[in-house]
């Protein structure tokens, strides 16, 4: 069985049943519907943003389901992304971003997880102004308020 | 270029390391209100970078080491400086009380961490919650402030002798700390080794306690403390110090705490066991999924726990013995289900009613003789080990017989002779067994038996051990 969801702009995309259902919220609106050929509009994700997100769905149509457990637990989580995921998410910024506002809006946990696992690779070792210029952030705080902060955590730095 | 929403920056904080949290709380306002929170969502007292300049005053070590020999001594009670400057301890409860309200996670290792968070008295939306045994002396704090901090948890939970002031006091703060933390899920306080062991300042579970207090509550502690447990909608990791676990027990079993899933338990005098399912309670406990039990039981109680617990997931038991009162089960002899070729017909004499426990998944016991012997099935059992001795190949045999569903079996102390008896055990008549993994530590076994055991389990991914040709 398939279902066709369509882009922000306007193109469809007829994926298996089984595969749109990695993630949770098509797979809610599909058991809200019931048995319906009418096409899944997703107003957020363009078309570019969602051939890679199929992409992804496709790869991982076998995987077990994750129990929804509540795990914000840091100790229970590892940084490790396994080989197909860390090629999958070898793609310019704009697009890295693009998959994870996409798998957060579309409740794709795993994807929205190695998404964000990448981005803190990217972080990990940077000063505050490697990061910054890693992501293109302008720096709002007033010279005063950097040194007031940079102040408060002295004591966590290491010595 | 899209910006990512805070919510996602916050999931990206839980990937980071500290060193990089605080490099990245100083990026933009954004990012410094996102992972600050990060930061602060789990710490820990011990010596990893950053807590220990919050945790750790500068003369730790010596405090301890100085001290550690000495007995409790109302002389320290009044001590609230140890040689720290008053500036230290104030910039420390400032960076709590700043940030206490984002911690979610803490462990604390010591007294002194203890006694600091407990005199900042922010902290109040925990999730978890872990407490070393502590030394009550160094928790930094005076009489006074202590005396503030115990204020609504009854002082007749505990025994009340001439000098052990600070050690009551300061575990009926950490109370308070539980009662003000209505969020947990998980409490544990865990054990190691010290002068104060704080098991034993808790008084007689149903005693009323000549009450001294101005608390107008009058439950023993038993009741105060299944009001306290049973009032936490989220708790569901409960590791209490010896006596208040023993005390809960029978409210465990008997479903007043439902939504306890994992429990442990020390058994310091196997009262509470033995009180268990004498007779089954009317209305089984099917919450529990996990009981973990630091001391040797009895061969009975592994009858009781399994009627007690039927949703009882993991069990893991330090050793099973038999005493005298276990007489009627010793008469029984799993070892004749292996050459009795009727299955299901037990010609052994005096033999109990067979318990079938189907939601036990995992086993951890050195006896496993005894888990058979108890005469409790376990058709759905997945893991065993990995601490279980398995004294030769007729045991190992008998376990793969006894647990069909067994996928993966750990066992210390494996020393299956290829004895003459061995090599006729009649292994061509069994089904293949589903075992994944086998794992037989310091074992002896010459390798012809075991191959033709080995060759019964198709299923089997990997296999090791020691083996002397």
């Amino acid at each position: 069985m398939t279902v066709i969801l369509v882009s922000s702009d306007n193109q469809d995309f007829k994926v298996d049943k089984e595969v749109a259902e990695r993630s949770i919220l098509i797979k809610n609106m599909l058991e809200d519907v019931g048995e319906s050929d009418s096409p899944i509009p997703l107003p957020n994700v363009t078309s570019a943003v969602l051939t890679k997100v199929i992409e992804y769905c496709e790869h991982h149509r076998n995987d077990p389901v994750q129990v929804p457990e509540e795990t914000d637990d840091p100790r229970k989580r590892s940084n490790d992304i396994e080989e197909w995921d860390m090629k999958f998410m070898q793609v310019d910024q704009e697009m890295l971003f693009e998959i994870i506002l996409a798998a957060n809006y579309l409740d794709i946990k795993p994807l929205l997880d190695v998404g964000c696992k990448t981005v803190a690779n990217i972080i990990k070792g940077k000063t505050p102004e490697e990061i910054r210029k890693a992501f293109n952030i302008v720096n709002d705080f007033t010279p005063e308020e950097e040194a007031q902060i940079k102040k408060e955590n002295e004591w966590a730095e290491d010595r | 270029m899209s910006q990512l929403p805070p919510e996602i920056l916050q999931q990206i904080g839980f990937h980071l390391d500290n060193r990089s949290r605080l490099s990245s709380l100083l990026v933009n306002r954004l990012w410094n209100e996102v992972f600050t929170t990060s930061l602060w969502h789990t710490i820990s007292s011990d010596d990893t970078n950053p807590w220990r300049r919050i945790f750790r005053p500068a003369n730790y070590r010596s405090l301890y080491t100085h001290n550690w020999s000495f007995s409790h001594d109302d002389k320290d009670k009044d001590r609230d400086d140890d040689g720290e400057p008053k500036e230290e301890r104030e910039f420390r409860i400032r960076q709590l009380q700043k940030h206490g309200h984002l911690i979610r996670h803490i462990t604390l290792n010591d007294s002194w961490s203890v006694g600091l968070l407990l005199q900042a008295r922010v902290v109040t939306q925990l999730k978890s919650l872990v407490i070393f045994e502590y030394h009550p002396a160094h928790s930094g704090l005076s009489a006074d402030v202590l005396t503030q901090l115990v204020k609504g948890v009854p002082a007749r939970l505990f025994k009340r002798t001439g000098n052990n002031f600070s050690s009551v006091e300061l575990a009926r703060a950490c109370w308070q700390l539980i009662v003000n933390n209505h969020s947990l899920t998980s409490v544990r306080f865990m054990y190691s080794t010290g002068p104060s062991y704080s098991g034993n300042i808790y008084s007689g579970g149903d005693d009323t306690i000549a009450n001294d207090d101005d608390d107008n509550l009058l439950l023993t502690p038993t009741q105060y403390l299944i009001n306290v447990v049973s009032k936490m909608s989220r708790l569901s990791h409960l590791r209490l110090p010896p006596s208040p676990a023993e005390w809960l027990l029978p409210a465990l079993a008997n479903s007043l705490l439902p939504t306890i899933r994992s429990y442990v338990l020390y058994n310091s005098d196997m009262t509470s066991l033995d009180n268990l399912a004498s007779p089954s309670p009317s209305s089984p406990c099917t919450t529990l999924e996990s009981l973990q039990i630091l001391r040797p039981i009895r061969l009975r109680h592994l009858r009781s726990i399994a009627s007690t617990f039927p949703g009882l997931k993991r069990l893991e038991v330090w050793t099973c013995r038999a005493d005298l009162k276990d007489a009627h089960l010793l008469h029984y002899n799993p070892n004749k289900h292996l050459y009795n070729s009727t299955k299901g017909s037990n010609s052994g004499s005096s033999s109990m009613e067979l318990i079938v426990h189907t939601g036990m998944e995992h086993i951890q016991i050195s006896e496993v003789y005894h888990l058979l012997r108890a005469q409790v099935l376990f058709p759905n059992l997945k893991t065993l080990g990995p601490i279980t001795n398995i004294v030769d190949l007729r045991q190992l045999l008998l376990i793969l017989r006894s647990f069909p569903a067994l996928e993966d079996l750990q066992a210390f102390h494996f020393k299956g002779q290829d004895s003459y008896r061995d090599s006729k055990l009649p292994i061509e008549k069994e089904p293949d067994w589903k075992l994944k993994t086998l794992v037989l530590r310091l074992n002896h076994f010459r390798p012809r038996t075991m191959t033709r055991m080995l060759a019964k389990m198709p299923f089997l991914i990997s296999v090791s051990g020691a083996c002397s040709v």
